[in-house]
């Protein structure tokens, strides 16, 4: 029995999260070896100038900055190993690996800025009258050992976090004999964070973003400040237009057959030759539902007022069956959409809000024309993303001829709504390169 | 210790970012077509244009500076 173990997420984590916290530690005691220079050194001696100070300055917020740069893409590079602990994917191991190396190049231009630095301090600070004594030299060069070697450090811990990933390959497998069976072996790390990786991305950007601009404002640099600003911005941007849940179409499609063939049947075995009337909200208790009318005979009046009851199936005068459209969810989600409800509003703000709605705020067609004539409702639909559940429909001639697909369900359901007065779907066309659909709906005066 | 971008520093910051995604809400519009980017749409318009407005206001605020006497 073989078992491979070579990616150790946790491990890996674990480490990183040192490196970081290593690179703060280094950061800290620089403060301290600043306030050496900055405080001690003036009672050695040590004449303040610009030219030194400048120098000193720029290569110590230099430093600093590409230090936190560091501490940064080590934290974003945990965020794509956690990616890559839950989707496998080989795109989020490669970007950790990257962002590891650009922390170690961080690093290690950090050092040679500080290298610089001391530089001033050894040599040029001397010209400006600084007296050499142990006093002041054993607790600097004290600092900058610890600094230098935690430096040094937390570049060896993130060459072995490269090593580690690089060396890893998943999946984690156990070969018993000639057979081999795919484990997880770290279910709760998975678990823990399976969270969507846009999610996790924003999370850490955001964070990122307010660590550097707190780093920023200690440091006073305004080139981390437009980093730190940046990121939590563009990190609070990405969560706030990121969509709630995506389901692929097919998945819609294969959901709506069944129902589609189901209503086939009904129409079929309750010999109904009449076609579907939607009904307006008048007829019925509940305002804001909406019921269709079946009749069993081509030409029959409509139910009267009082005898159309929603939890009712059959109608005796006249008779039929009352049905819910199978568009009512979705005219009732555009509803919820346009923040109204259609029985507040008439045919105008229907012609003048469908199109938007539908074109820009929900995406569901590419183009829509709305147009009305006497009693008949023209809508034109080009690239609706029900085309699929369309063409289902129309290999049930029944429902097809009478009902009409969802998507003219709910818009039948809408203009029932909006009128006030009964709705029958005329005739639902699609254009020669199935791209448009037109349908016409007649308003029926009672 | 002290925030270390002043009030121009960030009106040309909102600049540059409402400029990318004014643009980008513009390309990515659905009137050109059904793009495959899965965001809201709507609402990455409504925060360029909120950017957009605050850049505005910068100037608005710089504009006075300039025609106030001091």
């Amino acid at each position: 029995m073989k078992i491979r173990i070579l990616f150790r997420s946790e491990v890996i984590l674990v480490l990183l999260l040192a490196v970081i916290m290593i690179n703060a530690l280094s950061a800290f005691f620089f403060t301290f070896l600043d306030h050496v220079v900055h405080g001690d050194l003036y009672r050695y001696g040590l004449q303040f100038n610009y030219e030194w100070a400048g120098q000193y300055w720029a290569y110590s917020s230099l430093m600093i900055s590409f230090l936190a740069i560091a501490m940064l893409v080590t934290g974003i590079s945990m965020a794509f190993i956690l990616i890559y602990t839950r989707t496998r994917g080989t795109g989020s191991r490669f970007v950790s690996c990257l962002l590891l190396i650009m922390g170690i190049v961080m690093s290690g231009i950090s050092a040679f800025f500080f290298n610089r630095l001391d530089y001033i301090v050894n040599n040029d600070l001397y010209k400006y009258g600084l007296q050499f004594s142990y006093e002041w030299a054993v607790q600097y060069w004290a600092y900058a050992k610890l600094m230098l070697g935690l430096l040094g450090f937390a570049t060896a811990i993130t060459v072995i976090s490269l090593v580690l990933i690089l060396a890893s390959k998943p999946p984690y497998e156990i070969v018993v004999g000639k057979s081999r069976h795919e484990i997880q072996l770290f279910p709760r790390t998975r678990a823990i964070f399976k969270i969507g990786s846009t999610k996790l991305i924003c999370s850490v950007l955001f964070s990122a973003g307010v660590i550097v601009l707190g780093f920023s404002i200690y440091c006073t640099s305004s080139i981390l400040a437009f980093i730190g600003l940046s990121f939590t911005f563009w990190g609070a941007l990405l969560f706030y237009i990121t969509p709630s849940k995506q389901v692929p179409l097919e998945l819609l499609n294969a959901t709506a057959t069944s129902n589609l063939t189901n209503m086939e049947k009904i129409l079929m075995g309750c010999n109904l030759n009449g076609k579907c009337i939607y009904l307006p909200p008048k007829y019925l208790r509940d305002f804001e539902s909406s019921l269709m009318f079946i009749s069993s005979k081509a030409e029959q009046a409509l139910p009267k007022f009082g005898e159309v009851e929603e939890e009712k199936f059959y109608s005796t005068n006249p008779d039929g069956i009352f049905l819910t459209p199978p568009g009512l969810a979705l005219s009732k989600l555009f509803e919820k959409e346009l923040g109204t409800s259609f029985t507040k509003t008439d045919l105008n703000y229907l012609q003048e809000k469908l199109p938007k709605l539908f074109i820009e705020d929900m995406e569901i067609v590419e183009s829509m024309n709305v147009e009305t004539e006497n009693n008949i409702v023209t809508m034109e639909i080009t690239n609706h993303i029900f085309k699929d559940v369309c063409e289902e429909t129309r290999k049930h001639s029944k429902l097809h001829e009478s009902i009409g697909c969802s998507l003219c369900s709910a818009l039948a359901c809408a203009l029932a709504k909006a009128t006030g007065k009964p709705i029958m779907i005329e005739r639902e066309e699609q254009s020669r390169d199935g791209k448009t659909t037109k349908i016409q709906y007649n308003i029926l005066e009672e | 210790m002290q925030f270390p971008l002043s009030f121009w520093d960030v009106s040309l910051w909102l600049a540059l970012t409402a400029l990318i995604l004014l643009i980008t809400a513009e390309l990515i519009s659905p009137y050109y077509g059904q793009s495959s980017l899965q965001i809201k749409k709507g609402r990455l318009k409504t925060v360029a244009f909120t950017l957009c407005l605050l850049f505005l206001l910068t100037v608005l605020i710089r504009i006075f500076e300039i025609i106030t006497p001091t």
